[in-house]
């Protein structure tokens, strides 16, 4: 297959999906139980007329298929509604909370990748050694672990038995700095622990993924073959065994890249982070859906996005794609 | 002496000034000379003597068969030449003289300065035996770099001429596996095992994963590139016919065991043990008169759980009395020629004792190595 | 018949003295043995998963053995058990139709349907009338007894009428079990779960649930642990005994993986062999399905769902349910394709079997072993998800988990105490739980994994050496079980579970 066929092919299996899940956002909301203007309007007491108001503005008084057209209109404009917690328009609110979250997730992914492959690599070429059976543990004992219950021991230990980094936030409330590298190094100091505890769930599964791939690719008989020709323990690993065992890994790191909106929900919660995931979890307490929805299309796009990048990084990794 | 070496035209063999260099050699009858190599596995459950005590020699510029059923330790006994068994395989005793060194003896150091240099391996089914993500060229220009300290550039040369010698397109050098077919990896493989003008090269049922067609060329092939290179040549092979047509000499194995050896003359006319015997008559004869194929009732043994005595007395339809309790010995029953089998002799009480001496110094010298491993 | 000579070949051979000796045509009597054990574990399970709240050991003898027959137990609402009646009713005219000689299972089946039938008609009758969602004092427990021992016999039955699939079921259990067992990490797992299984089972005896309830302090609002029974784990933000949730706790995080699973499981392995066994559009179809639910990030979607549809563990167990299973799908799908491709399907097929009957007679057979292994890994997720979702603030407001039990120690500020004793020991639970699963998951996987059940066999079965050899040469870490996260990945050609059932498979056609 052509290079240009299996990209334009990858492409238009994104948007295909991209355009699916658009659409089930829209069904979504609703197939959900309740009239949607009123899910569109805060919790509590409310003026009369005001469901009437929203279904004005939101065109549900139109038939369906119209309001499918708007609601297309309204997404490519990236017009996701107004947020009536913060009283602004959802594009706006999300604008601001995305950079966060994609330092926080950006910085943990590849502290993740980097010590899990690292590790993960170590045990599986010292394969039953007393370093193997100590990390892989560990891997799995991680990898069970709640995110978020992590993120407490680590407040209650290093915030406030130890008081060594800040409870959560990104920077304390009403701090100002003379240069922006103070702000930077706040920053950076604010975000140890909510990094070590977005990475550290992904670094026990990179470590046992990248393992198990490398024991498969072990065992392979060009493996045998570069012994054979007299290479360098070394150079057989980095060499023939590690390009190889990296390939499958790939398409899991991008995937986990996409449900990264996950782990912050979590993270960015118990941290205070001023993220996406916050936000989200912000806007699910106080029922403010067009948030919720702009959050969960975005995570939605993010995930199909990365399986794309998934899919052309394969191509340029893998020469049997190109057959 | 790695530049001329690489220049070396393919006809003449270079010259190996390494082998005058130590004089403290031991005195050897040939090129390679393999003295009752065992090389077991380690299971759970115990010990797999996968090649409990083969010896064979080799001459320079000789070609000689390996052959036996699947799970005789054939590849083990190759595996094991180069010190490249699975980690919970080991050489346990016996010694592989290559030039009068022994590599059973020598570090992992020593052996990479070995491997592909001197010996070097055609594995089977070459599908597998290259890296599917690197290039064929670079494939074969690794050791040739590695091993004979030259530039890129003069690598690729070498590894094109190596492909024409080999009889594939230069211009395909810079392909991937999956690019080429069975029987052009094959011959890139081979290409590959000639890439340091090694001195031995093994052959691990390089044919075995081909159809009949590209099987023919590629013996053909072999035997071409043997007799213009004067290369040293082991052949394993499941297949007799392929041994008879291509290698001077032949060894038949049977649980881990060499049960004849001696010219492929010898053995194919004069075949004298039962094993072999009955492994030839498995084999339909095109010159002959057509017969019936006739298979071996029953299994080989379990190699963990070895029968006492003849490992094919289970087997065999001539067992007598002694060959369920005493080990037989090889014994050479006309020049050359090899035969393990109480038919040609019970080995006397002093042989006995000292066989199971033997036995009873490599299973105190399994113990103290898992001792060992224990602390 | 070349079943069982079959399985006498594969199987532990003279080497092995357990092997049982059974003759063709007879109930293995292990089957039996099983049958009388398995009756009254199951009983007893159903039973203490209804047992009243209020009757902790320290209530009495009297009052403890007076709640197996309380009125508590077994009160389902009608819908269900009215369902399963029929289902039950369902297979009973089904196997009295096949042509067989002994049609005691289609009997002992009736006499389950019946049971169940009049058990929800006699449970919907309220004071409101008949209703197909309440659940009324029928004497539940006396419905449940009889069912369960109905089940035990229609189970005799069925092994009574179909003595070689019963041989089949016996061996091959008695295989996996043997080859479990000398796996660490797999009967490390059965420990911690029995434990776990066992504290969700008889939570009403370890602790009074009104020690739960809002106005049920034992204590001053985050105590540390003390020496009486209740303040072993001190107490959380309201002066409640944290050893009391943490104990009912369990309940809740094991129900609904449990249930979340099956659901996972159902909808994964049935969109999996279909996509899989149908090419062409249909197939399509369902892979595409697969991958648009494999994108959707689950935890946006479930706050979504969960802020929609209410809080209730229902809708928990509804959203993990339908956010898990395109991964179980993805797995099931490519076994099928390679299952699809084997000759006894093939033959079926040719004989003119119907797609339906080569689904589940051959095909659901041969990837029922993955899908079991893969099942055991997903409820570690589902527990998980669980967790997660009950800690932000989306369980059930009435029930406590593992989860909610987090959510208070969070948002109470149980950390910046630090009331370690709040903290721990759900974090500990979760982990442990979810570690068990994933032990005995990849467990499974390595026994029916065929490659990896020679490499264990070679040791004991005095057979060619070329198994020994290979499995030697070929994994290096005999003796050592291997941690394998892509533990779905198998190998083609079938499982060894189930290609003795390719042998047994009848050459006629007329069975369905």
């Amino acid at each position: 297959m052509d290079k240009r066929r299996y990209f334009l092919r990858k492409i238009a299996n994104a948007l295909l999906t991209i355009v699916v899940v658009i659409s089930f956002n829209f069904i979504l909301f609703r197939i959900l139980p309740g009239d949607p203007a009123r899910l569109l309007l805060p919790k509590g007491r409310f003026q009369a007329g005001a469901i009437e108001k929203q279904r004005k503005i939101f065109r549900l008084d139109k038939p369906l298929y119209e309001q499918f057209v708007f609601y297309w209109w309204d997404t490519l404009n990236l017009e996701l509604g107004f947020s009536f917690k913060e009283k602004r328009p959802v594009a706006e609110v999300v604008g601001e909370r995305i950079w966060p979250t994609i330092l926080l997730a950006g910085t943990g992914t590849i502290i993740a990748t980097l010590v899990g492959y690292t590790t993960g690599v170590f045990a599986a070429w010292r394969r039953n050694s007393k370093y193997d059976v100590l990390t892989t543990n560990a891997g799995m004992f991680f990898y069970s672990m709640p995110t978020f219950w992590f993120a407490l021991i680590c407040i209650m230990i290093f915030s406030v038995q130890l008081g060594w980094f800040p409870v959560g936030r990104m920077l304390e409330p009403g701090a100002t700095f003379d240069h922006w590298y103070q702000q930077a190094a706040s920053v950076l100091y604010h975000m140890i622990l909510p990094v070590s505890t977005f990475a550290i769930a992904y670094v026990g599964e990179y470590h046992l993924i990248m393992r198990s791939s490398l024991t498969g690719v072990m065992k392979e008989d060009y493996v045998l073959t570069a012994r054979a020709k007299g290479l360098s323990e070394n150079k057989v690993l980095w060499g023939h065994v590690v390009p190889n065992a990296m390939l499958p890994t790939v398409t899991i790191v991008m995937m986990n890249l996409g449900f990264v909106m996950s782990g912050t929900i979590l993270t960015e919660s118990v941290f205070n982070w001023p993220g996406l995931g916050l936000l989200a979890y912000e806007s699910m307490l106080n029922r403010d859906y067009p948030v919720m929805q702009a959050v969960f299309l975005i995570a939605a796009v993010a995930v199909i996005l990365a399986n794309l990048v998934a899919d052309i990084m394969y191509y340029y990794l893998d020469p049997r794609v190109k057959a | 002496m790695s530049a001329a070496t690489a220049k070396a035209k393919k006809g003449a063999p270079a010259a190996k000034p390494a082998a005058e260099k130590k004089a403290a050699r031991i005195e050897h009858p040939g090129l390679l000379d393999v003295r009752d190599l065992k090389a077991y596995f380690r299971l759970s459950a115990g010990w797999v003597k996968a090649v409990d005590g083969i010896s064979f020699t080799l001459e320079p510029g000789e070609s000689l068969g390996l052959a036996g059923e699947s799970g005789c330790g054939k590849t083990t006994a190759a595996t094991a030449l180069i010190k490249l068994l699975p980690e919970n395989g080991r050489i346990v005793s016996g010694e592989v003289l290559f030039d009068g060194i022994n590599l059973a003896k020598r570090t992992e150091f020593g052996m990479s300065k070995i491997r592909w240099k001197e010996i070097s391996m055609i594995f089977q089914g070459a599908m597998n035996a290259l890296n599917p993500v690197k290039e064929v060229g670079d494939q074969i220009i690794e050791p040739i770099r590695l091993h004979d300290n030259i530039g890129e550039k003069a690598a690729l040369a070498r590894a094109k001429e190596l492909f024409e010698l080999v009889g594939i397109n230069p211009k395909r050098i810079g392909e991937y596996p999956h690019q080429m077919s069975g029987g052009m990896r094959q011959r890139a493989m081979i290409a590959m095992a000639l890439a340091c003008n090694p001195r031995l090269v093994i052959g691990d049922e390089p044919t075995t994963a081909l159809d009949v067609m590209v099987q023919a060329q590629i013996l053909e092939l072999i035997e071409k590139l043997r007799e213009e290179l004067d290369l040293s040549f082991i052949l394993i092979s499941h297949d007799l016919s392929v041994m008879a047509e291509t290698c001077d000499k032949g060894v038949i194995m049977y649980a881990g065991r060499v049960v004849e050896s001696g010219s492929v003359e010898q053995i194919f006319n004069n075949a004298e043990h039962p094993y072999t015997r009955r492994l030839i008559k498995s084999f339909p004869n095109i010159h002959e008169k057509r017969e019936m194929v006739s298979s071996i009732p029953g299994d080989p043994p379990n190699l963990l759980y070895p029968p006492p005595g003849c490992n094919f007395s289970p087997r065999c339809e001539r067992c007598f009395e002694p060959c369920t309790s005493v080990e037989p010995q090889l014994t050479e029953i006309e020049p050359g020629h090899f035969v393990s089998c109480h038919l040609f002799g019970v080995p006397d009480q002093a042989t006995q004792d000292a066989a199971s001496a033997d036995v009873a110094a490599t299973d105190a010298h399994l113990a103290a190595a898992l001792e060992a491993e224990a602390q | 018949m070349s079943a069982v000579t079959s399985q006498k070949n594969g199987s532990a051979g003279p080497g092995d003295p357990e092997q049982p000796v059974l003759e063709h045509g007879t109930m293995p009597s292990r089957l039996k043995r099983w049958i009388i054990i398995w009756t009254p574990v199951v009983w007893l399970v159903m039973t203490l998963a209804t047992f009243p709240k209020d009757r902790p050991v320290t209530s009495g003898f009297g009052n403890v053995m007076g709640g197996f027959v309380s009125d508590e137990i077994a009160r389902y609402p009608a819908w269900v058990v009215l369902i399963l009646g029929l289902l039950i009713l369902g297979f009973a005219i089904l196997s009295l139709l096949r042509r067989q000689r002994k049609h005691t299972l289609a009997y002992a089946l009736f006499a389950l349907a019946a049971v169940l039938l009049g058990w929800g008609f006699a449970a919907g009758f309220d004071d409101g009338g008949w209703s197909l969602t309440s659940s009324s004092e029928v004497l539940g427990w006396l419905w449940q007894t009889i069912a369960i021992v109905l089940i035990g016999a229609a189970v005799w039955a069925w092994g009574y009428a179909n003595p070689e699939r019963a041989y089949l079921m016996v061996f091959n259990t008695r295989q996996t079990w043997r080859l479990y067992r000398s796996n660490w990490q797999g009967m490390a797992g059965i420990i911690i779960m029995a434990f776990f299984a066992a504290m969700a089972l008889l939570s009403p005896f370890l602790a009074d649930h009104a020690y739960l309830a809002p106005n049920a302090q034992i204590g001053l609002p985050f105590e540390p642990p003390w020496s009486s029974y209740y303040g072993w784990f001190g107490t959380d933000e309201q002066g409640l005994s944290v050893l009391a949730e943490f104990i009912w706790s369990s309940r809740i995080s094991l129900v609904v993986g449990l249930l979340a699973t099956a659901i996972s499981t159902m909808l994964g392995a049935a969109i999996g062999i279909f996509s899989g066994f149908y090419g062409g559009w249909r197939g399509e179809i369902g892979m595409r399905l697969t991958d648009w639910f494999l994108v959707l990030p689950w935890l946006p979607l479930a706050l979504v769902l969960a802020a929609a549809w209410g809080q209730n563990y229902w809708m928990i167990i509804l959203i993990i349910g339908i956010t898990s299973w395109p991964g179980t799908s993805r797995i099931v799908r490519s076994q099928t394709l390679s299952v699809r491709e084997l000759q006894f399907v093939e033959r079926s097929r040719a004989i003119g079997s119907s797609n339906f009957h080569t689904m589940m007679r051959h095909i659901l057979p041969n990837v029922f072993p993955l899908i079991f292994a893969n099942t055991v890994l997903v409820v570690a997720i589902a527990i998980l998800s669980e967790t997660t979702l009950s800690f932000l603030g989306l369980g059930d407001p009435l029930n406590f988990s593992w989860g909610t039990m987090l959510r208070g120690a969070w948002v109470s500020g149980a950390a910046g105490l630090p009331a370690w004793w709040y903290i721990l020991p759900p974090g500990f639970a979760i982990i442990l739980v979810v570690l068990a699963f994933t032990f005995m998951g990849t467990a499974f996987d390595e026994v029916l994994d065929p490659k990896l059940r020679k490499r264990e066999e070679a040791g004991s079965r005095p057979e060619g050496p070329d198994a020994a050899t290979a499995a030697a040469a070929g994994t290096p870490e005999a003796a050592t079980p291997i941690v394998s996260m892509d533990g779905a990945v198998l190998p083609e050609g079938g499982l060894p579970h189930l290609r003795h059932e390719q042998d047994y498979d009848p050459p006629k056609g007329g069975e369905q």
